[in-house]
């Protein structure tokens, strides 16, 4: 049975960082600590019940795991509107420091998916990662933000209806924004410039090679690499390893989508790639703030 | 396939990539591809995407609307103008 304990991250600029901290099953032997970087906007709704089953799988297996909600996203305070990239960057550092000082262990193991996967490759330096376990990460951050775009418009002309397709809504999602200062993505209120900062985001471009070892899983329709995922892998060096899942985007559907296959392929790789360390250290006995 | 027509292309290229629960050749060419096959507004997207990777089409971020992508013939037609000899 695993403790799952809820509430705020301290040391984040005053901003409430909501979190949980899985304590690892104690009936098996202690594994390296695991922060789980999530997905923005949608994808993130659709995205936490699997990533939350993949949390207890973890904890299951004696790793300690932290979830959280980045700064104006899920129950996190702070807005959205006001959310840049490094601001997301600040967020997992408070995560990844909590998480070892609930764990007592330094040897903690990033675990993104999506754009929280950009993220854990992109930071996995500055975080000291003992190693990183992407999720189908955003590559390229200018073709994912045309996707947005096109999304956006794909979703506003099916709500609107397609006599005023086009027209009432043809700003949404536009990276330069709005007359009021942010930009309506979604239904997300998102900093004009936030666009700006993932558009920026090439994660072939040097620095791309990793110290860790990493794990790269593409979800698609595809069993074979695609050209992009073979590219990535390149660019992160020797200790990155790709593994392709055909399964359907999870992140995208409202539908329940089995995840057996990436708990399975995160679990073991985890569990079996040096990042096993026996004994612990100092754990600490403050909690997280708690939840009001 | 040369002489294979363009909406047949299309409709294994959209059975795969959705991964939808049908052979291609059960996809009617004016089928309503999200009354009749539940295609959500993303899935769109993976055909956008697809049109690029297997035919070789990039559509403008204006250049999208629904009523181009409701069935396969309308994406065939848009296959057809970008790419006239496809």
């Amino acid at each position: 049975m695993n403790s799952e304990q809820f509430g705020y991250l301290s040391d984040t600029n005053g901003i409430p960082l909501y979190a949980a901290f899985h304590a690892p099953a104690a009936n098996v032997p202690s594994r390296a600590p695991v922060l789980v970087c999530p997905p923005l906007f949608e994808e993130r709704k659709s995205a936490y019940a699997a990533l939350r089953k993949l949390t207890l799988k973890l904890a299951a297996a004696g790793h300690p795991v932290l979830r959280f909600d980045h700064r104006g996203s899920g129950e996190s305070g702070g807005s959205s509107a006001a959310r840049r990239w490094p601001h997301l960057a600040e967020d997992a550092a408070a995560a990844r420091q909590t998480l070892a000082r609930l764990s007592g262990r330094e040897d903690v193991v990033l675990l993104g998916l999506r754009l929280g996967a950009t993220l854990t490759l992109l930071e996995a330096p500055r975080l000291g990662a003992k190693a990183v376990i992407a999720l189908a990460p955003i590559v390229s951050g200018a073709a994912q933000v045309r996707l947005w775009k096109m999304r956006s418009k794909i979703r506003a002309e099916l709500t609107d209806g397609e006599s005023t397709a086009g027209q009432a809504r043809s700003g949404t999602a536009r990276a330069g924004g709005d007359a009021g200062g942010t930009v309506d993505f979604d239904g997300y209120d998102v900093h004009p410039a936030f666009f700006d900062d993932v558009a920026a985001i090439d994660l072939l471009k040097p620095p791309a090679h990793l110290a860790c070892p990493a794990l790269i899983v593409q979800i698609s329709h595809r069993t074979d690499p695609a050209a992009e995922s073979t590219q990535l892998a390149a660019a992160l060096g020797a200790q990155a390893q790709l593994a392709c899942l055909r399964l359907e985007p999870f992140w995208d559907k409202l539908d329940d989508v089995d995840t057996k296959p990436v708990d399975d392929m995160a679990v073991n790789w985890v569990s079996s790639y040096g990042v096993q360390v026996s004994g612990s250290g100092e754990r600490s006995e403050s909690n997280l703030k708690p939840a009001t | 396939m040369p002489n294979e027509r363009v909406e047949d292309r299309l409709k294994a290229m959209i059975v795969d990539r959705l991964m939808l629960k049908a052979k291609p050749d059960e996809l009617g060419d004016e089928d309503d591809l999200i009354k009749k096959w539940n295609v959500e507004s993303v899935q769109l997207l993976e055909i956008v995407i697809g049109l690029e990777e297997v035919f070789g089409i990039q559509l403008g971020d204006d250049e999208f609307s629904i009523k181009k992508f409701r069935t396969v013939k309308n994406i065939a037609e848009v296959v057809k103008e970008k790419k006239p000899g496809a």
